[in-house]
């Protein structure tokens, strides 16, 4: 009787793992088969008509996309803007952060949600403002103006991310570091950036993928506010496994 | 203990809180101040006050259109995303081998452009993608494909793709963040899958589920890139507002601007109403 019920129970189980499988697959399927068939597009010549794959393998769209489509020009932009949105908006999100996180502040529940503000409203509502002040100032079509116009969307990323940091510094080395003789500076500078390090790393990454098309569209800085916010507290849950690893 | 000695604190705090007030100010506030102004200038103009840009909105049947689509779309493809992520976080709950890969599955379309999945789905989907190569030759019921793209419901689908993973995520943390405790106690009182499911689960993750969800419906309803290059006539909040700059010339600046306060609007008073009633949900339980 009891083997009998254990095979049972072990077929139920196994029944559910069956269902939880198929629940898995169909989604790896449903997420990743859009890329498969951009992948196989790229490559693929003549794909026309009933078939499941192209019959015809070629490069000669990269060609096209590095000759016509001036791709090391765009991808030079992408990067220039992300590069310099990831520092403008680091820099803020370190001095608030460590502000936030470190240093007595009354009202510091109300500050924090005034900057995160951003967040909450469509970002096309002052992106058309800031089109405006940036057509009046010859910001526009610069490089520094678009990563300038992505500073509203990603600053509030990194003061959410680095206050949360900075908050949970362990006191310790910061002691050892003033046992030391470090004054606040070098306390700021040598011990917090350095152990906030991987948390930066961790909201470059979210800016440079998130943020900047490489030809942003003039009155829209970014794929929207939500969009990295939730971005960026996928990467946080997620972060509270992978990266913990590291 | 760590507070300087030579300079005041205050000061001190308040230097360190400048840098992301000058961005909140000049990125933020006086660009939000402007598009207001903006949209109650009359068109062209650098003076007078005028409502007319919101009346000829608001009063055109079309336009009420604009925002019940963005609306609906929004609202689709967050329902859409809570049925999807339930059964999914379900299966990941119970951490069967290769789950943590199938967890980084989910966050792919978080870290993927948008602009690339929308291509990606309109390939997939499209008359000659994979999805209506199966229905035609693998289904019998099916002798012509089943058009997806440029459709209400594919871009649904589309909006689902991209934005159900904020959903996912959190409802996922819901569920796991349960005491198991309370789960043992629901089997010992002999409750099925099902009815621990439906009397138990569920109802304990509710909130949690919703407090997610709000990230999707705003990351649908201020959706800009895919609707532009896949949503075919139907046109959002955020493409209109964009076509007013682009298409006429002179460009509409102050009907995109009013065009855009109310979207503002609507999305902070439906945020607002919502998650009242989240707290709410979370309170009485």
């Amino acid at each position: 009787v009891r083997t009998l019920t254990r095979a049972y129970g072990q077929g139920l189980w196994e029944g559910r793992a069956v269902l939880a499988y198929t629940i898995l697959l169909s989604l790896t399927l449903f997420i990743v088969a859009p890329f498969l068939m951009i992948a196989l597009r790229s490559v693929g010549k003549g794909w026309f008509g009933k078939l499941w794959l192209p019959p015809q393998l070629t490069l000669e769209w990269y060609r096209w996309a590095i000759e016509v489509g001036n791709i090391p020009e765009v991808l030079q932009n992408t990067v220039v803007i992300g590069v310099i949105a990831v520092a403008i908006s680091t820099v803020i999100g370190l001095f608030t952060g460590w502000a936030f996180g470190r240093r007595r502040l009354p009202g510091k529940e109300l500050v924090l949600a005034l900057f995160l503000l951003p967040l909450m409203i469509p970002s096309i509502t002052y992106a058309l403002g800031v089109a405006r002040i940036f057509y009046a100032l010859g910001l526009v079509d610069t490089h520094f103006g678009v990563a300038l116009a992505h500073v509203a969307v990603c600053a509030p990323y990194a003061i959410m991310v680095l206050s949360a940091t900075f908050e949970g510094l362990d006191e310790r080395v910061l002691e050892a570091a003033s046992v030391c003789g470090a004054g606040p500076v070098r306390r700021f500078f040598h011990a917090g950036a350095d152990l906030s390090r991987g948390r930066r790393r961790l909201l470059g990454d979210h800016q440079r993928d998130g943020c900047p098309h490489g030809r942003a569209v003039a009155p829209h800085p970014c794929a929207g506010p939500a969009a990295c916010a939730a971005r960026a507290a996928g990467r946080r849950l997620q972060g509270g496994v992978t990266w913990r690893t590291r | 203990l760590f507070r300087s000695q030579s300079l005041t604190p205050v000061f001190v705090t308040g230097a360190m809180l400048l840098p992301a007030a000058a961005a909140f100010l000049g990125l933020f506030c006086y660009p939000m101040l402007l598009t207001v102004v903006l949209s109650l200038r009359p068109e062209g103009a650098d003076a007078g006050w005028t409502l007319s840009h919101y009346l000829a909105f608001l009063g055109d049947a079309d336009s009420r259109g604009v925002v019940l689509l963005t609306f609906g779309l929004a609202l689709a493809a967050t329902l859409a995303s809570i049925a999807v992520s339930v059964p999914i976080a379900l299966a990941l709950r119970r951490r069967l081998p290769g789950h943590r890969l199938f967890r980084l599955v989910v966050l792919i379309p978080l870290v993927v452009p948008g602009l690339i999945g929308a291509l990606g789905l309109l390939i997939f989907w499209g008359p000659r993608g994979w999805f209506n190569l199966f229905l035609t030759q693998a289904v019998p019921v099916f002798s012509r494909g089943l058009s997806v793209t440029y459709t209400l419901p594919g871009l649904v689908l589309f909006y689902v793709w991209l934005y159900f993973p904020y959903t996912c995520v959190t409802t996922l943390a819901a569920i796991e963040s349960l005491d198991p405790a309370i789960e043992e106690a629901a089997e010992v009182a002999g409750a099925g899958r099902w009815q621990l499911l439906r009397h138990v689960l569920l109802p304990l993750a509710t909130p949690g589920i919703l407090a997610g969800s709000v990230l999707t419906f705003m990351a649908a309803f201020g959706a800009f890139s895919v609707p532009l290059v896949a949503g075919g006539n139907y046109r959002p909040l955020a493409v209109e507002i964009y076509k007013q700059i682009v298409v006429p010339i002179p460009p509409h600046w102050s009907g995109a601007s009013a065009i855009a306060v109310v979207m503002g609007a609507v999305q902070v008073g439906f945020l607002a109403i919502y998650m009242r009633a989240v707290r709410r949900l979370g309170g009485r339980r």
